[in-house]
């Protein structure tokens, strides 16, 4: 058979609908302007090569470097605190300690509050009536005031801080990937897999929670913003992380105060760091949840 | 010997005793496909399920023998493992893990029942893609389920049903939700692999359209009890529940209302 001439192409039905068809594979995806990501992201990403790159130029955080309260000038960019030490440098120094305390409380929080969400909503009956009603307990105290209770019982170090402020905020994720799974333990995937012989555990941490994970990354940039508000907070209440070292709270505290005598800038730079490193997280996290489409 | 034979099932709710199933009776030859009839909530689906072993939580079997190619398994954990069995949905986007590549999925199903390595599974996963005739399966094995249509979403199924080298397949309203032109070639393929693996079928559907076209026999399901059962050529020529006349009514009324129109 051969085609002459313009012939209108030949139908057929079986082959038509085994191809895959087109709008479902080849349309180019979309892009979305995405500024708030791009801001958060590029602010978080400076504040990481500050820290990690920013300690080798700058003064040692307990150097004394000069006259104390110096205003901000050229030389010391955040100008001095209460004993001669340049603020900007101490600011840079407490960048390592900071993202790495929000970043591994909202990891910790994330891993145990996902595990034991998945588990409640997959599971479901008497295991997730129980595991709500703690979650309701853990809920019932301001994540503020539980970490400092726990923090002082567990005794006062960093680790045990991480740990503290951890376990504060378990109780955001357990609910959301909790609410999650309920949803997709429904869906014939699931039965499916489990006809395959897949025991409930596989089933529960190799299917469903990967399903159900997506809200729980939102929480976890946000939770990263709070843990270092958090750890600010405690620092200025004397637990936590304590004088003389460099960490943005523990400097809020310090500087407070100097503020009523005038030396403003020895509260305000710390406390800029705070604010500007918790807005980045908090535009990464907005934008995330907005991308549900 | 039959593919599987289910005796006296019973399937109530645990918390209230209201009962589901009462003394359901089932059997499947090898290489047949047997269709079971009913309306929404007459227990087709619970039937299947209470077959595999998977009764959804709060829902209790009080009786029932299964037996698959002669062999007792009503006490197997993990029944539907040992004994060979796969079972295609109602909604193909819903039964494939939309994070897994579908390649993936069906080569996984190869490794579980086959015992093959790693490789080896990828290889036999792209065959069986093949075999359930779609094209370019190599593409295909690396494309997620949201890439494809319903109706190849539904092959995938097929194809993963066949790594199970089953004694019997399941399949719950298999072409609900696929069009019409979709659905005959998904049941042209499920008669071709019956017909091909002599495994039995027990195909789950409200639509007598299609127990005409594929079973062999059919069972009517009418509130957890089994009304009517026999070859598919007897029950529609005559029936002799009641209710299997006002189904078979009921259809007859909705084509000759298609006709009027």
């Amino acid at each position: 058979m051969t085609a002459t001439g313009a012939q209108p192409p030949t139908f057929d039905p079986a082959l038509a609908a085994l191809m895959p068809s087109a709008s479902a594979s080849t349309a180019p995806r979309q892009r979305r302007r995405r500024p708030f990501l791009v801001i958060g992201a590029s602010v978080v990403g400076l504040l990481l090569v500050l820290g990690v790159v920013g300690p080798f130029f700058v003064a040692g955080p307990a150097e004394i470097v000069g006259a104390a309260f110096q205003p901000p000038s050229a030389a010391h960019l955040f100008g001095t605190d209460s004993f001669g030490r340049d603020i900007f440098a101490r600011s840079v120094h407490a960048i390592k300690l900071d993202l790495a305390l929000g970043v591994s409380v909202a990891l910790l929080a994330m891993v145990i509050g996902s595990a034991v969400g998945v588990i409640s909503g997959y599971i479901g009956g008497v295991v997730d009536d129980v595991v709500m009603r703690l979650v309701d307990i853990l809920m019932a105290f301001p994540g503020f005031i539980l970490a400092m209770i726990l923090l002082v019982s567990i005794g006062d170090s960093i680790p045990n801080l991480a740990v503290a402020l951890a376990i504060a905020q378990i109780a955001p994720f357990v609910r959301l990937v909790r609410a999650k799974a309920l949803s997709e333990r429904e869906l014939e995937y699931v039965t499916a897999s489990r006809v395959s012989g897949a025991g409930w555990l596989r089933v529960a941490f190799r299917h469903v929670l990967p399903n159900s994970i997506r809200p729980a990354a939102v929480q976890l940039t946000l939770v990263c913003g709070y843990s270092i508000l958090n750890v600010a907070g405690l620092a200025y209440l004397g637990v936590g992380i304590h004088p003389p070292t460099a960490e943005w709270g523990v400097m809020v505290a310090e500087g407070a105060t100097n503020m009523l005598t005038g030396q403003w800038w020895t509260a305000f730079f710390p406390g800029l760091m705070i604010a500007i490193t918790v807005m980045a997280l908090h535009f990464i996290g907005d934008d995330l949840a907005g991308d549900r489409a | 010997m039959s593919r599987l034979t289910i005796e006296d099932l019973s399937v109530e709710v645990a918390a209230t005793r209201s009962s589901i199933l009462r003394g359901v009776d089932l059997e499947i030859e090898p290489g047949e496909i047997v269709g079971l009839v009913g309306e929404s909530g007459s227990g087709k689906s619970m039937t299947s399920l209470a077959t595999m072993g998977i009764l959804p939580f709060g829902l209790r079997q009080t009786s029932g023998r299964f037996l698959v190619d002669g062999e007792d398994v009503t006490d197997q954990k993990r029944r539907s493992v040992s004994s060979r069995f796969a079972m295609i949905f109602q909604n193909p986007r819903d039964s494939l893990n939309p994070l897994m590549k579908v390649g993936e999925q069906v080569a996984r199903m190869v490794q579980l029942h086959q015992r093959l390595g790693r490789a080896e599974s990828r290889a036999e996963a792209v065959r069986l893609l093949g075999r359930v005739h779609i094209i370019a399966p190599d593409e295909t094995a690396r494309k997620y389920p949201h890439q494809l249509s319903g109706g190849m979403c539904q092959r995938v199924m097929v194809a993963m049903a066949l790594a199970c080298k089953p004694s019997l397949l399941i399949a719950d309203e298999p072409t609900t939700a696929l069009d019409v032109t979709v659905q005959a070639q998904i049941l042209d393929l499920i008669i071709e692999l019956t017909d091909e693996t002599r495994c039995g079928v027990l195909l789950v559907t409200h639509d007598l359209g299609v127990v005409a076209e594929t079973c062999d026999r059919v069972n009517v399901l009418y509130r957890g009890d089994l009304v009517e059962s026999g070859t598919t050529a007897r029950v529609f020529a005559d029936p002799q529940h009641e209710y299997t006349r006002y189904l078979l009514d009921a259809g007859r009324q909705l084509e000759a209302a298609d006709g009027a129109a």
